[in-house]
């Protein structure tokens, strides 16, 4: 908006955004840093992914194929003895999940804190075509709901809003 | 037998929640190849045909709840069916109001499911009638619904012309499964459609020369947005979340995709979302209406594409139907599809329509009271939980691992390479043909039940 002070703008511009951005995580410089690979839509470690695979399926395989044999020779009714080792090979491939959730930690990076402060928003919202006139065109329920996030416009007087203090550009004013 | 069946209902239903809730927080899982797999297990195990439905509607509803948190917080769509959600979740996020954006699908998911299961129960007992006539001719309508599915797949004429090799793989491989096992296999080629493109990106992670095409990354750096309360309420009414507005035009899109079973829930989503966007101009009041109709839309579709089908004809002929759901309909030796006097067995055959609708809005009632509150309340704690312990190698490692065991299940060694074989052939048509895996479900049944009689 054009009463947001340029200070805030260099605040909320360039430098920070690539790394809040989860698809800026693609379009990184050198390759010697970029280790993993993308399999199944995230990034692995192709290493530990064949690690992975293998630990899985050597607990979860030989957990349904022992149990099945065992209980073929214990239960009375031998066609139930597939259905409970399917139910242990089962209990064998989320347990070898765990362990390999273990051995192998994620290969993302969580990064907090607020994402956008208010002058970005709103110079989002209005880049988007949130102008004053669109929010004095919104229904009461609506101009309520922008109101509370602090995404009403300040020049905007509406008559059932507490003037000046309640608009102030604080971020903490979206809850 | 009527409160055994509840009792049933109502285990499963929240094994299904909770498990369900669970898998959707680990985003970027496949519906198809997390629904699919367990309910068939579900129902191998022997579980009570009310069981069985409670536990996929419950386990749907509440997985789509949950995937609606990373969708919205973490900017990474939870599952395909969230990917049209991605852009207008992604402009919210920018605008500061995340958490608005994942309410406003949480209600607008809710009060659609609601609004689905009696509208789809009714639709079918109305096509009802036509299950007769449509039985005998299942083989040309699964041929006919291939060709529809695939002409509306990404791949467009491709898919199409791809239904014939496809078709012709399944039916050889399960010629050589059957001389080998003396039965054919399903279950087998059920696992590989389902996890083909996980099957394809195996494959080309191990080669030389395909490994350069899988795209480099380093740690990838996720943010998750602040945490503004979910505001008081334990159960958090969907109908204030919403505007009225918004209440109205969410119930509006349920009801009417609550009547279509032919469409893939992602177009009908779109085509609702094109729709309904067109007509709002202010940013955020069209950003918000979307979250709910949008994430409204793809419920309904997916409950009337399960329901509809299995209430009306017992056969899998809508493209959820025949992937997420498939175990519903056919899963040898419980429930078959071509039985020995060309019957169907299967829940539409051991349900009547009004337990459908009891039991299928208790799924949907359970998934409201279990995933609901916790995706309203949790989701920012629970995103932060999946993304720091849950490893994509853990996860890739369970599916291989729940893949082998299962095809091994049904026809040993040879099962297991029939998954791997349909796996690598159908998720590489899924790539560079763009044959969806709804397509080749289709294929599948084509070859079962269309070649054979095509031959004689």
């Amino acid at each position: 908006m054009s009463t947001t002070p340029p200070a805030r703008q260099d605040d909320s511009g360039q430098p920070r955004d690539p790394a809040r951005s989860p698809d800026a995580s693609h379009a990184d410089p050198s390759p010697e840093e970029l280790p993993y690979r993308i399999v199944w839509n995230d990034a692995v470690d192709p290493r530990q992914l064949s690690l992975s695979i293998a630990l899985c399926v050597a607990i979860g395989l030989p957990a349904f194929l022992v149990s099945r044999a065992v209980l073929a020779g214990v239960l009375h009714q031998p066609a139930l003895a597939g259905g409970y080792a399917l139910l242990i090979g089962l209990v064998g491939c989320v347990l070898g999940a765990a362990v390999c959730a273990r051995l192998f930690p994620p290969k993302r990076a969580l990064a907090e804190g607020p994402e956008t402060d208010r002058a970005a928003a709103l110079a989002e919202l209005e880049s988007l075509g949130g102008t004053a006139e669109e929010f004095a065109a919104l229904p009461r329920d609506v101009q309520g709901e922008l109101r509370a996030l602090g995404l009403a416009p300040d020049a905007m007087p509406v008559p059932d809003a507490p003037p000046a203090s309640e608009v102030l550009p604080v971020p903490e004013a979206r809850s | 037998m009527i409160v055994d069946g509840l009792v049933w209902a109502v285990g499963m239903g929240v094994l299904g929640a909770v498990v369900f809730a669970a898998i959707g927080l680990v985003s970027g899982t496949d519906e198809t190849a997390t629904l699919a797999p367990i309910t068939l297990l579900v129902v191998l195990l022997g579980t009570p045909p009310a069981g069985v439905l409670t536990f996929f509607i419950a386990g749907a509803v509440s997985k789509h709840m949950t995937h609606a948190i990373p969708t919205t917080l973490l900017g990474i769509p939870g599952d395909t069916t969230a990917v049209p959600l991605l852009d207008d979740a992604t402009a919210l996020r920018r605008l500061g109001a995340p958490h608005i954006a994942l309410r406003k699908a949480l209600a607008g998911g809710l009060l659609a499911a609601l609004i689905a299961v009696p509208i789809s129960v009714g639709i079918a007992a109305l096509l009802a009638p036509l299950a007769g006539p449509l039985k005998l001719a299942a083989p040309f309508v699964f041929l006919v619904a291939a060709v529809f599915v695939g002409y509306f797949s990404p791949g467009r004429w491709a898919s199409v012309l791809a239904i014939a090799p496809f078709a012709l793989l399944v039916a050889a491989l399960n010629g050589l499964a059957t001389a080998a096992l003396g039965t054919p296999l399903s279950i087998s080629f059920f696992l590989g459609i389902a996890i083909g493109p996980l099957v394809v990106d195996l494959l080309v992670a191990t080669s030389r020369s395909g490994r350069q095409t899988l795209p480099r990354s380093g740690t990838r750096t996720v943010w998750l947005a602040p945490d503004l309360g979910a505001g008081g309420r334990w159960f958090p009414n969907p109908l204030t979340i919403l505007s009225r507005r918004q209440a109205v035009t969410t119930a509006v899109a349920a009801g009417v995709t609550s009547t279509t079973f032919m469409l893939s829930p992602v177009a009908a989503t779109v085509l609702a979302g094109e729709i309904v966007g067109a007509r709002i101009r202010h940013p955020y009041r069209r950003l918000t209406t979307l979250m709910a109709v949008k994430n409204g839309t793809t419920e309904s579709t997916y409950l009337a594409e399960t329901l509809i089908p299995l209430v009306a004809f017992g056969l899998p002929l809508s493209p959820v139907a025949a992937g997420p759901a498939a175990a519903l309909f056919n899963a040898p030796p419980v429930y078959t599809v071509h039985g020995p006097g060309g019957g169907v067995h299967n829940l539409h055959s051991l349900l009547q329509p009004w337990q459908f609708l009891v039991y299928g809005l208790v799924g949907v009632v359970i998934a409201g009271v279990a995933a609901y509150p916790f995706a309203m309340r949790y989701a920012r704690a629970a995103s932060a939980w999946a993304s720091r312990t849950i490893s994509h190698e853990a996860l890739i490692g369970a599916f291989a691992a729940l893949i082998a065991v299962v095809s091994w299940y049904e026809g040993g060694l040879l099962g297991l390479a029939v998954s791997v074989s349909i796996g690598a052939v159908g998720g590489l048509a899924n790539r560079v043909l763009g044959m969806t895996s709804g397509v080749q479900f289709m294929a599948y049944y084509v070859a079962v039940l269309s070649v054979p009689l095509l031959l004689h």
